[in-house]
């Protein structure tokens, strides 16, 4: 059908062959399932159209694929440890420039800090550690602010007042004071939780790619997530509430209802699938604003602790040799902070436009052109 | 028909109140009748009436800010009788789509975007467990389109609203309403979106089908022509009150209440050429305020003083033919 009428491009061919291998896997665990959902597949492939005419949403695209990448293989592929503390081998592993060679003769490509560890080394942990910090903070956070504020919207009246007004005292606080609070405070709480579950614990090392003798650690970690978690799902719960408040008058929730639907289905199945789209953008744009306050709560002495890796904690220490000349030490991770933020926020960006279909279409429409 | 009628439901005294910044508008005010096994009733009048806010009032589906007051209705099961504005919320949804399904007037609107036909039909079935898996609902939903004439079912039940036309869409929409082979089915203005050829398709598929189930249809219309040709009996309604009930050719041949006069009167005839489409003056009025009485004094030209002090009652002036109106009930008065 429409596909004739588009100039593709390289892009694009990958993103269709992209789909076609995403077909062929279900293909393979349910037959047919390519052919029952044509219409879907279709709509997806139009949407890598029109973000591949966005160039802003290519470049996040490709960083936050590549923070991914590293933060799920970067741990596998370091050369050293995170808590390889070079200097004890040897005094001289201090302070290597990005591309110079230490003393056995190992080229470092970007440097060594004061305890001789390996920056690149650190900076393929923390992506790890920013990583799993974000999607925790995702998959805790988020059902909460949206389960909320479907409540919220639905019912409206007493129970809509309640859940607002308790959103509006969270948001009264400024939220970056709010989560050093809380994650100054929680740490010794969540010890107690770990101790009592060993298990967690376990997971929890892996998930962070810690060594065992990290596990009192945890705590501090954990209780950034929770800090932030807390100060994250008003935000949620806001949005969820106005989207809801507007899906909910359209007639097929009516029908719904007269069909007999509980309110629960209802809001699950008719409802929350129709804001779907201003959840998704809003939640990649947050990741990167996540990945940046979980620095900054590291950076500020109250999140990780070394030697656990983790960008904000990287530049605080660095700082301290800022003055010396050693400017790589901080310089390095802040640039992987930024790089990676910046790329959240440009995909977030480029997907608020191909999720509306207003502006969609009109990305559509510029596509068309002369027939192949 | 009067003799034969063996009720299904009754609305008795119904009262429902909308709470506005504005003040409250009191939108249903002491609407009765009773339906018939079998029969398609109507439910006529002008815009903002209240026919849409009565029957949703029949399983308490009257939207927020809007309240029901008063009133009961009577649900007439082979097992017994229930009082649905005192039941439970659980055991109302097990009521509605199962025994009184609706069909609404927007199709293009009572379809949910994201989901196949197929899907939106089988849902209602899943919901109310009259099938055990979402496999049988697929295999059922189209059997349920293939009943209301959905041209190949077999394709549609995997398209998209967007992907349907009008008509298509209102024959789902109404093998939505079907699906579970209700007892009642409210068809709220199940046309007026569409054209004249659909509209008769439509019509022919409703009457159809109440034939092979002996369905109990509520027709809710402004539509004097549709009525004539569909209706066993009719409930004209006029600013929250039925103003005359009765069987529809007496409605037809013998209106009694001047606005049942004028409504008829409004519809043109295409046989007979006339200079001017003759209307009702005025408007429905502001029920936040309703006027005193008998709430069409403003509009009728019969009107004399006690309209203005006295709301007239429903009374019976020929059997099964029921009029509220003091012109009569002064006539009739013991």
């Amino acid at each position: 059908m429409a596909e004739e009428v588009y100039e593709r491009k390289i892009l694009d061919r990958i993103s269709d062959a992209f789909i076609k291998l995403i077909a062929k896997i279900f293909d393979s665990i349910r037959p047919g399932w390519s052919e029952r959902n044509r219409s879907k597949l279709d709509e997806w492939r139009l949407m890598f159209y029109a973000l591949n005419r966005s160039p802003t949403g290519i470049i996040g695209l490709i960083l936050v694929i590549v923070f991914v990448l590293t933060g799920i293989f970067g741990p596998f592929i370091a050369p050293y440890r995170y808590n390889d503390l070079l200097i004890y081998k040897n005094p001289g592993y201090r302070f290597i420039p990005p591309g110079g060679t230490g003393p056995g003769g190992e080229i470092f490509l970007l440097g060594t800090d004061d305890y001789g560890r390996d920056m690149l080394s650190l900076v393929l942990y923390g992506a790890r550690t920013s990583l799993v910090v974000a999607i925790l903070v995702m998959i805790i956070g988020a059902p909460i602010g949206i389960i909320l504020g479907l409540i919220s919207g639905y019912y409206g009246g007493k129970i809509d007042e309640v859940i607002m007004r308790v959103t509006d005292i969270f948001l009264a606080f400024p939220g970056l004071i709010l989560a050093i609070g809380f994650a100054a405070t929680l740490p010794d709480r969540i010890k107690g939780v770990l101790e009592a579950n060993p298990w967690l614990q376990n997971v929890l090392l892996a998930l962070f790619a810690l060594d065992p003798s990290d596990a009192p650690r945890l705590a501090n970690l954990l209780s950034v997530i929770v800090a932030i978690v807390i100060v994250w799902w008003p935000g949620y719960t806001r949005i969820v509430r106005g989207n809801t408040l507007s899906v909910k008058e359209n007639v097929y929730v009516e029908a719904a209802r007269a069909m007999g639907m509980s309110s629960w289905g209802i809001m699950v199945k008719h409802i929350l699938p129709n804001i779907l789209a201003p959840i998704i953008v809003i939640l990649t744009l947050d990741i990167g604003s996540v990945i940046l306050v979980e620095a900054g709560l590291s950076y500020l002495g109250v999140g990780a602790q070394p030697p656990i890796a983790d960008w904000g904690r990287i530049v605080y220490d660095g700082s301290r040799w800022l003055y010396r000349g050693y400017w790589w030490l901080s310089l390095l991770p802040g640039v992987f902070i930024l790089l990676t933020v910046l790329g959240f926020n440009l995909l977030g960006d480029s997907l608020r436009d191909i999720f509306d279909p207003r502006t969609r279409r009109s990305i559509e429409f510029k596509l068309k052109k002369s027939k192949r | 028909m009067s003799q034969l009628c063996k009720p299904i439901l009754e609305v008795r005294d119904l009262y429902v109140n909308f709470y506005t910044y504005a003040g409250i508008v009191k939108a249903i005010d002491g609407v009765s009748f009773t339906v018939c096994e079998g029969e398609t009733f109507c439910l006529v009048g002008e815009t903002g009436c209240g026919k849409t806010v009565t029957s949703r009032a029949i399983t308490r589906l009257v939207p927020s800010p809007g309240r029901i007051v008063k009133g009961e209705v009577i649900y007439y099961t082979p097992y017994g009788k229930i009082n649905l504005l005192k039941l439970s919320e659980d055991k109302l949804r097990e009521i509605r789509g199962k025994e009184i399904a609706y069909i609404f007037q927007d199709p293009a609107a009572a379809l949910d975007p994201l989901y196949t036909i197929g899907y939106q039909v089988g849902e209602t079935m899943v919901e109310h467990k009259t099938v055990k898996t979402w496999k049988e609902a697929f295999r059922k939903a189209v059997e349920v389109l293939r009943n209301v004439l959905l041209p190949d079912p077999e394709k549609r039940v995997k398209s998209y609203p967007h992907e349907l036309s009008g008509g298509m869409k209102q024959r789902s929409v109404i093998g939505i309403g079907l699906s579970n082979q209700p007892r009642i089915v409210v068809a709220d203005e199940p046309t007026s979106y569409l054209d004249v050829t659909i509209q008769a398709q439509i019509m022919d598929l409703l009457r159809k089908l109440k034939k092979e189930r002996k369905l109990t249809i509520i027709l809710i219309t402004h539509n004097m022509g549709l009525v004539a040709e569909m209706c066993d009996r009719v409930a004209v309604m006029y600013a929250g009150n039925i103003v005359e009930l009765g069987p529809v050719e007496r409605i037809f041949k013998n209106p009694l209440h001047p606005y049942t006069r004028g409504l008829l009167k409004a519809v043109p005839n295409p046989l007979t050429k006339i200079e001017k489409l003759e209307s009702i003056p005025g408007t429905v009025p502001n029920l936040i305020y309703p006027p005193p009485g008998c709430r069409f004094h403003p509009r009728c030209q019969y009107a004399m003083d006690i309209c203005k002090r006295e709301k007239p009652r429903l009374i019976e002036i020929e059997p099964g033919h029921y009029v509220a109106c003091h012109l009569y009930s002064r006539l009739y008065m013991v």
